[in-house]
């Protein structure tokens, strides 16, 4: 038992070494970051095409650009591609005025970097008389099996305006799964409390304890959450959003509950109107975190229908971090609990001594 | 039943009899719209009169649930635990602190149509505002009271009850916000009949803890 006990904590902290390191080791994939500048001419369009961690300066004939409408009823390919460095390509589109699109996704494909896509970006670019789309393209050519297929070394992906912060999520994401656990033990344990009709000191302790630990996890996703805000939405709290807010409410009604554990003066009441608070707190941060994210619109990713984050799609890259983060989180925090719960017993012990 | 009856019967005979208590609530709620308009000087745009009638509504509400009842006190609250079963206890509160804060917000929308107009909305649209209120009103009485019930167990006033309150109802204050918002702009009752199930949803819900939770409260 003492073994398999070891084997856990140890698995616990090579976890959580080896999440620190993929976050900090592995590249991001390549992507296209934003169309820098657009020059019209009479003839053709100029646009300059800003990448990030791309490789254009290896093998600059591969390169073929393509632009589609975001209805993909038109395909067109660019023509007279320039490579100006590494990560910036410049090249010419003319577009046919038969098109009714303003918005048109930049796909582009090289050798070294395989296929790149930009998403609808709303550009307004002028259209040309007399063109003809490219009809030698068939939309099973833009498909990613048949030009360069890149062979992908191990990166995360690339996300627009997200960037380099995706390595956030598995640091972010765990703490409130972890919260969540803790939380959930503080729970059944009040229920326990509530059950029984002896005053039942220890399951006590087990709630106070989860919670508290609870609490700190609370406050790392708020942190985290914060910085991840800063690099990726520009500011460090957005008050209009129902998630964020969710989650600070939910860590203000635990802290809460310390309060209420320090100002209660009846010692033999104060397990059983903890253990009421708990519950009841309980159901409000599953009602905030879970249920009301899911009807109204939020800038936090899973926005209007999902609270967690099926936006992100989740790569396989990410996945081998992230899982192994969950788990690696969820026993740092549970032994932190157990440590927790042995040193209030400990000086609920001495406590008693000291009165007697 | 007719024991719930009978003790939301006697809690408003206690309320007549001690009536400064209800006095004092609808002053409040007159004196802080009063100041609101003094301090407005007349109409104020439909965004600024939903917030003052949802702030009046809610400190309204917590200066309520705060009020010292006499089961509250230890003495009474020994001689109650024999005679009244628990689950009548708080479903008679919870009633009985419900009506009291319907009937105030009822007063106040009058006293902010008296004093500030109804900010332009048509009548579908007041009906609409004054329902949101009294639900409202509802899931604030149904969360108070059980946390009311708490900090006097704990020993504490009207501060922890505050404290205790304030995160606990932030779903009714963003549902009943938006909901309102809604109506002053003048919106179609039935495009955001939603928030008002919601509203009631959570009413129903948190009354339902509050039944199964209080009895532990209440046995010592």
């Amino acid at each position: 038992m003492t073994a398999l006990k070891y084997i856990i904590k140890f698995l616990g902290i090579a976890l959580i070494v080896y999440v620190f390191a993929m976050v900090c080791m592995v590249p991001l994939g390549p992507g296209l970051n934003s169309i820098s500048k657009i020059e019209n001419h009479d003839t053709h369009t100029e646009l300059e095409i800003n990448g990030f961690a791309t490789n254009f300066n290896k093998s600059p004939n591969s390169i073929r650009a393509f632009l589609v409408s975001s209805d993909s009823v038109i395909t067109q390919e660019c023509f007279d591609v320039n490579v100006i460095d590494n990560n910036n390509i410049k090249l010419k589109v003319t577009l046919p005025d038969t098109a009714n699109s303003n918005s048109w996704i930049v796909r582009v494909n090289s050798i070294d970097n395989g296929w790149l896509v930009m998403n609808p970006e709303f550009i307004k670019l002028p259209k040309h008389k007399g063109v003809s789309t490219n009809t030698g393209i068939a939309t099973e050519d833009l498909d990613p099996k048949s030009i360069h297929a890149k062979t992908e070394n191990f990166h995360f992906p690339f996300l627009p305006r997200i960037i380099e912060s995706i390595r956030n999520l598995p640091l972010h994401v765990p703490m409130w799964f972890t919260m969540f656990v803790l939380m959930a033990i503080a729970f059944v344990a009040s229920i326990k409390v509530l059950n029984l009709n002896k005053i039942d000191t220890r399951q006590d302790l087990i709630a106070k304890s989860a919670t508290k630990v609870g609490l700190l996890f609370g406050f790392l996703g708020l942190i985290t959450g914060s910085l991840w805000a800063r690099g990726a939405w520009l500011s460090w709290w957005v008050w209009e959003d129902p998630q964020l807010n969710g989650a600070l409410v939910t860590v203000f009604v635990y802290l809460g509950y310390i309060i209420l554990r320090k100002s209660s003066d009846n010692e033999s009441s104060t397990p059983r109107i903890a253990a009421v608070y708990t519950i009841f707190a309980f159901i409000i941060l599953f009602i905030l975190l879970m249920i009301m994210p899911r009807f109204t619109e939020s800038l936090h990713p899973g926005k209007s229908g999902n609270p967690a984050f099926s936006k992100y799609d989740l790569t396989n890259s990410l996945r081998t971090v992230f899982y192994p983060s969950v788990i690696g989180w969820i026993i740092i925090g549970l032994w932190m609990y157990r440590i927790t719960l042995r040193y209030e017993i400990i000086k609920e012990k001495v406590q008693r001594k000291l009165e007697h | 039943m007719r024991k719930v009856l009978y003790m939301v019967r006697h809690h408003i005979k206690m309320d007549l009899r001690s009536n400064h208590n209800i006095m004092s609530l609808v002053v409040f709620a007159l004196a802080s719209t009063y100041t609101a308009f003094q301090v407005l000087q007349g109409r104020p745009d439909p965004n600024t009169w939903n917030a003052i009638a949802l702030i009046v509504l809610i400190f309204t509400a917590f200066n309520s649930a705060a009020r010292v009842l006499p089961e509250d006190m230890s003495s009474v609250r020994s001689y109650m635990h024999w005679t009244v079963p628990p689950k009548v206890m708080i479903v008679a509160r919870t009633l009985h602190q419900s009506f009291i804060m319907s009937s105030l917000s009822c007063l106040l929308l009058l006293a902010l149509g008296f004093f500030m107009g109804l900010a332009e909305m048509s009548n579908e649209n007041i009906a609409g505002f004054l329902l949101g209120m009294v639900l409202t009103s509802v899931g604030l009485s149904a969360a108070l009271t059980l946390i009311s019930a708490l900090s006097a167990r704990a020993g504490a006033g009207y501060g922890l009850t505050a404290v205790l309150g304030l995160p606990l109802t932030i779903p009714i204050v963003l549902i009943s916000t938006e909901f309102g918002t809604d109506m002053v702009s003048g919106r179609m009752l039935s495009s955001s009949i939603h928030n008002l199930y919601y509203l009631g949803g959570l009413s129903v819900s948190i009354s339902i803890f509050g039944y199964i939770l209080f009895p532990y409260l209440w046995r010592s």
